[in-house]
Order: structure tokens, then C-alpha cells, then sequence
């Protein structure tokens, strides 16, 4: 792991650099204007001597070798013709173009000036040593550098406490973050960075508590689930147990007998269905749209029917509908949805007459998108108020036989979801309740068959 | 004695209800039945059964309401609750409700019988001082009772207890300093002559607790591990 920097010191680090660098560039730039102007007032000086000089040659030559310069300034007078010497003092100066020029003499670096002596003609050189132009750079340069990195710690200083604040919304979020504060969004700090994290971070927590609670919805669903099935269970169970151990203890006459093995047999086929539904209900939560086939929903009425009338003596079961209408469907999911709806009407309804109506509805009321399947009855039908959670597992409306798995019309409302539809119970023109389940899927008429 | 006693059996489901009838009227009960716990209340109330074996999920009445209902009309009927094992819960109302005991489905016919006889012989011994003791007010600690008046005073507060839990802590008072295994707390109390392995006592141990440490008064009823409970001054 590399390591790792508070962000106010990596503010300040930047700020250090960036006027490092500044500072950098115009202390050379500066640096180098200073070497050149103080070169140039020196020369402006030494025109200046070089100009009284001239005036005065004539004389100068009487007196420049006996003068004592101790190093401190060199004249030289030379021929302008072939450069020899005429007049100098004890430093002399070499041969020199016009002009300012750096020439050094016994190790000592000068500063030389000459010009022109048009009455004998001659050039006279003055020089001072160029030591005088540098200390003054020296010195200038010196105080220029301190004032650099006078101008970078205060820099670096400005960028710790500024970045401390610019840095304090961020440290704020993290604190109200770690407290796993709820609402991350609403306070605004200034700055637009820690906004955005706060809002993209309340907006992440809000994801993930949503996926939290869709799981903990999920579970709480399957356990009422695995929780309402024991019950169902347990109940005939408790019945079976008790004809088992009154069979087993008692000494019964033969009517006794009978009527207890009868009872046993009837739980025993409710535990059996309520399974079987279970096993239903779970399986329909597995299909696919790779099971869906061109279905004829009048065939399977037709079927369910002619079962349900063998099944039932003197239940008349009638169907009403154009055959040779497809439509993509679960054969099976569709055969278990009539066939519910029959022993409903049956066994809760207590009635003698089922109509089963497979209509295709559409805007111009041929064909159309939905197939509608009607199931109507002439039994006790359904309290209007217990429409709607009858449809819920293990619901029973309190005028239905408490015998049945109480997952029929939850059956029955799973297969009208799983086909992109719906169910409802309503009354029924017959007197009884009626079923009215839709499916989605486009129609589509059947060929004739040869 | 319970030759002709009368027992009414409350549950919605028919097949339970038939299989009930059955069993208990061939183990000597006359029978009284209803399907749900308005039609329960009815027969109370018509046919004085003297004992109710009811189920707490019912429509219309639950089992709980029912209870609730007989206890507040100051009706002493023993009553044993059945409920399906996974619905602690519906229990743990009903016995707070006043209920004597309980039972989860799937149960043991004998079982059942065993405990409509033992709720029979208390019921009709209860509240009258039992075995002889004089009724004379009960003392330890600050807990005042009288078996009398069936009253209760925790340091001169009235305390309301159902009728079971009143007689598990007159059991437990009179026997103060004393530890009573479980079988002979249900034996005393519930009036249980044979083995069961039934928690009802640790459930109104449970009651009685919650009920007189809910000032935060220091615990009276301790349960001895491994074998049972005692009364001791704080």
C-alpha cells in the first residue's frame, strides 16, 4: 500500500510545488535582468570615466604610469594604428575592439571600455575589476532568493490552512457517514465535490438498504409461507392422530369402525392435495416461456368438462366458445385453472350448474389481444368483501368448506399472472360467483384441419 | 367423576372437530362442539359445559377473544388451548388471556383426556383453599395474598393475576424457601397426576415474573437449574 497523505497535506504539498516552480522561473528570470542591469550601470560608469579620460589624454599620458592603482581600476592608451602602448597604468589592458568588453588581466577579470582618441589618434581603455558589478548581483541575488522561499512557505502555509477548509466538508461527510447518518443529502457545504459524494453515497446507502429490505421482505415471505403450510398440515395430521390412537385404544363397534377409516381416508387425500398443490403452486414459479405453446383454450374446456360432469353426477357443466382459436399458453397452467374453478364452484359454492365462456375480445371485436375465460356457477358465490383475499394462499372465504387447501385461487391467480393476465370473481348472471381470468398473448385462428 | 362430565371442543376444522368428538366422547365425555368462537360463547352460555378445549386460530372469534370474553364475565371454566406449533405467539395470548394450559397440534388423545380430568378435579376444588389450609392472608416480603379474596398486594400495590398464575404463586408463597420440582408444581397447581412434558409451568413462572417485577421489584420466584422454582425474600 503506498503511503498515505491527508488530503489537506497533499493541498499543501501542490501549493508548495506550484509556487516552487513560479518562484523558480522568475527568480532565474529576474536573477539574470539584475546580472545585465548592473553590467550595464557599470558600463554607463566606465563611459562616463572613458569620456573624461579622452577629453583629458594629452595630460593623462604625464601622469597614468606613476599613478598607484592598486588594482582597483586599469587605463591603457594605445596607437590606433598598430595598438602599441602610449600611455598606462601599472595594470595595463590588453588590445581592445571599441565598445564594453570582460577581458581578464593577471587572473583578475575587468570590465573594460574603450573608446576613441580622435585628436592623437588613439583608443583609451578604462577597466574597474568585475568583481564590483558582481558583489551588487551577489547581493541582490541573495536577497532574492530568500524572498523566494519567504514566498513559498508562506504559500505552503496559506495552502494547509486553505485546505484544511476546503477539505473540512469532506472530513464533515465522512464523519456523518461513519455515524451512519440516514439522509446524507440535504446539507450543503460549499463545496461541490463533497455534495456530489454525499448525494452519490445517500443514494448508495438508499440502494443498498432497499436490497436489504427486499431480502428481508423475501425471507419474511417465505417464512409466513413455510409457516402457513406446517399449519395446514398439522391440522388434518392432528385429526388423523387422533382417529389413529382412538382406533388403537378403544374397543369400537363396527359402525365406529367404518366411520373413522372414512374420516382417515377423506384427511388423508386433503393432506395429499394440499401437497400436491404446494407442489403446484412451487412448480408454476418455475415455468418458462420456453413452455408456452399454441393453446386452444375451448379444447381445454372442453376436456376439464367432460371430467368434471363424470366426476360430479348431476353437475352440468356447459361450454360456450369459438374452437380453433390459439393462443400461446400453458396447457397445463390452463387445464389446472378450469379445473379449479369447477371444484370451487363445487365444493364452496355447493353448486349444480357451471358455464365456462372463452371469449376473444378486441377493438373491432373479432379478434383480439386477450382471450377472456369465464367461469360462472350457480352456487352461494362469493361475499364481496372476500373477493379480493380469497385469491391469497391459505385465505378461505367463511362461506367455504374449511376442507379444501385454501391454494386454489391462489393457484388460479398465478396462472392468470404467469400468463400476463388476471383473475376476479364478480357475481354471477347464474347466481353464483364468476371467475373471470384474462390472458395476454396474440390469437391466432388455427388452419382448418383436413 | 368425570363420567358425565361435559366437555366443549371449539375449532373451525371440521375433520379435527370430528376426530375430536369422536375421541373424547369414547374416552367418557359427553361433547359439546362449536366452529368458531362467537358460537363458543353461545354455548357457554346455554349449556355450561364444564370444560372447553379450544383452538386459538379460529374466524370470525379467535381463541384469544374467547377467553378474554369468559374471564371478564368472571367465568372460571377451565380451558385448555390448542394451537399449531409454529403459532407460539396465539399461546402465549391465550394463556395470558387466563387460559389454564395448552396444547400444540399434533397432540397425544390421552394427553388431552389426562389434562380435561386434572383441570376438572382443580376446577372444582380451586380458589377454596386447598388441602385444608386455613385462608389466612399469605406474607413474603412485600408480597401480600389473599387466598380469600383471591387478591394480590406487591408492597400495597394490587397486583391482577389470572386465576393460574393467582394459585402458582400461593403454591410458591406457602411454600416459600422451599424448591418444588416442576411435576409437583403441576401436580399442586394444575392438578396433573402423571408425567408430561409440558413447559406451562416455566410459562407462568414466566407471567408471574413479568407481572410483579414490572415496578422493578427485585425477583421473588428463582428458578433452581436442573429442578424447579422457589420463593425467597428478596
Amino acid at each position: 500500500m503506498p503511503h498515505r497523505f491527508s488530503l489537506r497535506a497533499r493541498v499543501a504539498a501542490a501549493t508548495a510545488l506550484g509556487t516552487t516552480v513560479v518562484v523558480g522561473v522568475l527568480g532565474v528570470l529576474v536573477a539574470i535582468e539584475i546580472d545585465r542591469n548592473n553590467l550595464a550601470q557599470l558600463d554607463r560608469r566606465l563611459d562616463t570615466a572613458a569620456q573624461v579620460l579622452v577629453a583629458n589624454a594629452g595630460t593623462a599620458g604625464l601622469f597614468l604610469p606613476a599613478l598607484g592603482d592598486a588594482g582597483a581600476f586599469a587605463v591603457t592608451i594605445r596607437a590606433e594604428k598598430d595598438g602599441r602602448v602610449r600611455t598606462s597604468t601599472p595594470t595595463q589592458l590588453p588590445e581592445l575592439d571599441l565598445g564594453a568588453h570582460t577581458v581578464t588581466v593577471g587572473d583578475v577579470p575587468y570590465r573594460a571600455v574603450t573608446a576613441p582618441v580622435e585628436a592623437t589618434r588613439a583608443r583609451l581603455s578604462v577597466a574597474v575589476p568585475y568583481a564590483e558589478a558582481q558583489d551588487i548581483t551577489t547581493t541582490q541575488h541573495r536577497q532574492l532568493a530568500v524572498a523566494g522561499l519567504g514566498a513559498i512557505a508562506v504559500a505552503t502555509g496559506l495552502g494547509w490552512v486553505f485546505g484544511g477548509r476546503a477539505v473540512r466538508p469532506l472530513v464533515d461527510l465522512t464523519g456523518r457517514i461513519a455515524s451512519r447518518e440516514p439522509d446524507l443529502a440535504p446539507r450543503r457545504s460549499g463545496v461541490r465535490e463533497a455534495d456530489e459524494l454525499a448525494a452519490a453515497a445517500g443514494a448508495m446507502l438508499a440502494d443498498v438498504a432497499d436490497a436489504q429490505a427486499a431480502t428481508d421482505a423475501a425471507l419474511a415471505t417465505a417464512r409466513d409461507f413455510a409457516a402457513a403450510a406446517a399449519h395446514e398440515l398439522r391440522t388434518p395430521l392432528t385429526a388423523m392422530r387422533t382417529d389413529l390412537e382412538v382406533l388403537s385404544t378403544h374397543d369400537l363397534a363396527a359402525a365406529d369402525r367404518t366411520e373413522i377409516l372414512r374420516d382417515l381416508v377423506r384427511t388423508q387425500g386433503r393432506v395429499e392435495s394440499t401437497l400436491d398443490d404446494l407442489e403446484r403452486l412451487a412448480r408454476g414459479d418455475l415455468s418458462s416461456t420456453d413452455d408456452f405453446v399454441d393453446t386452444d383454450p375451448v379444447e381445454i374446456c372442453d376436456a376439464a368438462a367432460a371430467e368434471a360432469r363424470g366426476r360430479n353426477p348431476g353437475l352440468t357443466v356447459e361450454v360456450d366458445g369459438e374452437p380453433g382459436r390459439l393462443v400461446p399458453a400453458l396447457p397445463g397452467g390452463l387445464r389446472l385453472v378450469v379445473d379449479n374453478a369447477i371444484a370451487n364452484a363445487v365444493r364452496h359454492g355447493g353448486a349444480r350448474h357451471v358455464r365456462l365462456t372463452v371469449t376473444t375480445v378486441g377493438p373491432d371485436g373479432t379478434v383480439g389481444p386477450d382471450t377472456v375465460l369465464t367461469v360462472d356457477d350457480d352456487g352461494t358465490g362469493v361475499p364481496a368483501d372476500e373477493r379480493e383475499v380469497v385469491f391469497e394462499r391459505f385465505r378461505r372465504g367463511t362461506g367455504a368448506s374449511r376442507t379444501g387447501s385454501g391454494l386454489g385461487l391462489t393457484l388460479i391467480a398465478q396462472q392468470a399472472a404467469l400468463h400476463g393476465g388476471t383473475a376476479r370473481l364478480e357475481d354471477s348472471p347464474l347466481g353464483g360467483a364468476r371467475l373471470t381470468v384474462r390472458i395476454a398473448g396474440t390469437v391466432r385462428i388455427a388452419k382448418p384441419q383436413g | 367423576m368425570s363420567a358425565h362430565a361435559t366437555v366443549l371442543v371449539v375449532d373451525d376444522d371440521e375433520d379435527v372437530l370430528a376426530s375430536l368428538r369422536r375421541g373424547l366422547r369414547l374416552s367418557g365425555f359427553a361433547v359439546l362442539t362449536a366452529t368458531d368462537g362467537r358460537d363458543a360463547l353461545a354455548v357457554v352460555e346455554q349449556q355450561r359445559p364444564d370444560a372447553m378445549v379450544l383452538d386459538m386460530n379460529m374466524p370470525i372469534l379467535d381463541g384469544t377473544g374467547v377467553v378474554t370474553a369468559l374471564r371478564e364475565a368472571g367465568d372460571d371454566i377451565p380451558i385448555c388451548v390448542l394451537s399449531a406449533r409454529s403459532a407460539v405467539d396465539d399461546r402465549i395470548a391465550g394463556l395470558e388471556a387466563g387460559a389454564d394450559d395448552y396444547l400444540t397440534k399434533p397432540f397425544v388423545l390421552a394427553e388431552l383426556v389426562a389434562r380435561i380430568k386434572a383441570m376438572l378435579r382443580r376446577g372444582r376444588g380451586g380458589g377454596r383453599g386447598r388441602g385444608g389450609v386455613p385462608s389466612a392472608t399469605v406474607r413474603v416480603g412485600d408480597l401480600e395474598l389473599d387466598p380469600a379474596g383471591r387478591r394480590v398486594h406487591l408492597a400495597g400495590v394490587p397486583v391482577e393475576l389470572t386465576k393460574r398464575e393467582f394459585e402458582l404463586l400461593e403454591v410458591l408463597a406457602r411454600n416459600a424457601g422451599i424448591v418444588l420440582p416442576r411435576d409437583r408444581l403441576l401436580s399442586l397447581v394444575w392438578g396433573y397426576d402423571f408425567a408430561s412434558d409440558t413447559n406451562v409451568v416455566d410459562v407462568f413462572v414466566g407471567y408471574l415474573r413479568r407481572k410483579l417485577e414490572a415496578g422493578g421489584a427485585p425477583r421473588l420466584v428463582h428458578t433452581v437449574r436442573g429442578v424447579g422454582f422457589v420463593m425467597r425474600e428478596p
